[in-house]
């Protein structure tokens, strides 16, 4: 479990705020240009298509036992007193002024997750979402719930799966919608970034519903915050992080509790939290895949001198420069919107894709099998989503090509 | 005895000529015009559409600039620089202009023309002349027009002083593209007008930036619709235009909606027995 330093005394960790005022985490302007350099190379370059990209290949020799400490998988509690803050008062509320509440979530930020596990400790009723084959039908059967639906408070927690982008994938997002504008009992959505903004787009969704709020981005002051290992009270020395060309610390070493911030720190973290776009899931693949300890055999003198007081208790962390992120520059107009197709759904099946996409089932098969031989898509059983790592280099590909995007 | 003269006066003598110096002056010129004619395109359809848009109009300018400065310096190797010579060489001009290059230097004056007043430019889809193609190339005399059959149509400039150019994208990588359905008049017009515009919005190639819209024309023998909206790239026009058409005629399908049936007279029209 991944927790702020004991003893922190700068405040709640996690917040939520209106989208309208979520600003990704500016880009430092050398990586910028470093970005637009190799972009422009790889165009030129033959083949276009993605470089394999194996996030565990930057992992040099860290035990399991360790990486979990300082690495650990994130538990979407922690982002619980966040989401109270915002709803507490809302549910206490006998008559809210907006009954409806509605978050946005960037993909890999843990809040549908979150959101989901706090209305389930306060006995909301939960939605669960229809098949694609109801969606297409129009969803009558699976909309008469909402009549006979229990007294108390809903969740909605995935409204990206309440729609396809077909011709008749609208009608049942459509007409529930309606139904939401004229409630009065309690009513919480989530919506994933990418649908949200296709269907304001589309059906102008946002002229409906409330303005929604989503989770704060992840910059670099949290991510110092964040990422520190929770060694504190558990008996094991505390871990620093330097990095690995220079010995200079990535994250400031903790002293009585508290980041001792008069240490200089490299820039990595300011290069993550842009390149993250802010997104917590992203940032922690990214900084995981970035670690490496025990072998020294790439390290320089300079930062193997700057360890030499902690040495044994010492993170390495790869370089940004030299880290090895996906970069995808192909003109393969099929991978384009499978991809893209993917992003405003939430992820789906291989035979949903091919029924939104003028491509036959072999050719959609053939191509998410690339995506996921070069390290850009992940498959859980039938269904395909865009992995944590290769979500920037996804969305800069899309974002090249002039196709929709979410705003965060 | 003068004539001689003359034309020693108008042109350098031969040991002030450096041949050198003009070779290698129209070798470079060739390479780079070469280059940028071969290699600018092949850069361009490499890069994200929006680029491709930017560089590819630049091709023509840059051509052009590099011909006028090697022509330029050509002359000034071969020719004495005076009000004389410069008058002699306009004369001469002239002359074979206005016996046997009139419709060569027409074009070519065209050419000039169209670099700056830009009715084309490469990249965009045109219509000249009842042909319509995406520009690939623009000479100094003619246009390259690639047709969506993969026909290259090579079209002098000079067509511009009398006839009309449609230009579809203008320098923009989106196009209105239309898809026309036929049905029968007693359809729901309303029903399938909102129909096809969901077609439109959920096609992968949609641009959502720009409108849809349903166009519907009362014919004598049936209902067109025309549904227009804009790809994210030119480039798409046909993928779009046949994925438009695909889900519509599903769409329309499901929604029961009847065909069109034509009268035989209206047949007959339009394609008469031999």
């Amino acid at each position: 479990m991944i927790e702020t330093p004991s003893g922190s005394a700068a405040g709640p960790l996690w917040h939520l705020i209106a989208l309208s005022s979520y600003q990704r985490p500016p880009q430092p302007t050398s990586e910028a240009v470093r970005q637009r350099i190799r972009g422009f190379a790889d165009h030129l370059r033959r083949p276009i298509t993605a470089r394999v990209f194996r996030p565990e290949a930057n992992l040099v020799e860290v035990p399991d036992a360790l990486l979990d400490q300082i690495a650990a998988q994130p538990d979407p509690a922690m982002l619980l007193p966040a989401v109270g803050q915002m709803l507490e008062g809302w549910l206490a509320s006998p008559n809210p002024v907006a009954p409806v509440q509605l978050a946005v979530s960037a993909p890999f930020s843990w809040l549908p997750e979150a959101l989901a596990l706090w209305a389930r400790e306060r006995g909301f009723w939960q939605v669960q979402p229809p098949t694609p084959q109801e969606i297409l039908d129009g969803g009558h059967t699976w909309l008469q719930q909402f009549d006979r639906r229990p007294d108390g408070p809903l969740l909605i927690p995935n409204l990206e799966r309440l729609y396809l982008r077909h011709q008749a994938g609208l009608s049942l997002l459509q007409r529930l919608v309606e139904w939401l504008s004229i409630q009065q009992q309690h009513c919480l959505i989530n919506c994933d970034s990418w649908a949200w903004a296709y269907l304001c787009k589309v059906i102008q969704i946002d002229r409906i519903l409330p303005e929604p709020f989503t989770l704060a981005p992840c910059d670099e002051p949290f991510l110092t915050r964040w990422l520190q290992a929770p060694a504190a009270g558990q008996g094991q020395p505390d871990f620093v992080f330097r990095q690995a060309n220079n010995g200079r610390y990535v994250l400031a070493p903790i002293v009585s509790g508290a980041h001792e911030l008069s240490r200089e720190t490299t820039d990595f973290l300011r290069h993550l939290a842009a390149y993250s776009r802010g997104i917590p899931g992203v940032a922690w693949t990214l900084w995981r895949s970035s670690l490496q300890y025990g072998d020294e055999q790439n390290l320089t003198e300079k930062a193997l001198e700057s360890a030499r007081e902690d040495r044994n208790r010492t993170i390495w962390v790869q370089p940004w420069s030299e880290l090895d992120l996906p970069r995808i520059t192909t003109s393969d107009q099929s991978r384009i919107i499978i991809l893209h197709a993917l992003l405003l759904h939430g992820g789906m099946t291989t035979h949903t894709l091919a029924g939104l996409l003028p491509l036959s089932t072999s050719e959609v098969t053939n191509q998410l099998q690339r995506l996921k031989n070069t390290g850009i898509l992940n498959q859980t059983g039938l269904h395909w989503q865009v992995r944590p790592g290769a979500y920037p280099a996804v969305r800069e590909l899309l974002a090249r090509d002039g196709y929709l995007l979410d705003v965060m | 005895m003068n004539g001689e003269t003359s034309t020693a006066q108008l042109l350098r003598s031969i040991q002030d000529i450096h041949f050198v110096r003009i070779v290698v002056t129209l070798a470079l010129a060739w390479l780079l015009t070469a280059l940028i004619e071969r290699g600018t395109p092949q850069l361009a359809n490499r890069l994200p559409g929006r680029m491709r848009m930017f560089i590819l109009p630049y091709i023509p300018v840059t051509r052009l600039a590099i011909q006028i400065i090697a022509i330029g310096v050509v002359l000034t190797q071969i020719v004495n620089p005076s009000f004389e010579s410069l008058v002699t060489i306009l004369g001469a001009a002239g002359l074979a202009i206005g016996f046997g290059f009139k419709d060569y230097v027409s074009s070519i004056i065209a050419g000039v023309v169209t670099i700056y007043e830009r009715p084309y430019r490469p990249g965009d889809w045109v219509e000249i002349g009842g042909v319509y193609g995406e520009v690939r190339s623009i000479g100094l005399r003619a246009l390259k027009l690639v047709t969506p059959d993969d026909t290259v149509v090579t079209i002098p400039h000079q067509l511009i002083w009398n006839e009309s150019i449609h230009n579809a994208n203008d320098g923009l990588r989106d196009l209105m593209c239309v898809a026309d359905f036929y049905l029968h008049p007693e359809n729901d017009a309303a029903q399938i007008q909102q129909t096809l515009k969901e077609v439109a919005l959920t096609s992968p190639y949609i641009q959502l930036d720009r409108p849809v819209s349903v166009v519907v024309h009362e014919k004598l023998w049936a209902t067109h619709f025309r549904l227009k909206a804009y790809p994210i790239d030119s480039r798409d026009q046909f993928l779009f235009i046949s994925d438009m058409t695909v889900r519509g005629k599903q769409a329309l399908a499901r929604l029961g909606a009847h065909p069109a049936s034509i009268p035989p007279a209206i047949q007959e029209q339009a394609s008469p027995r031999q």
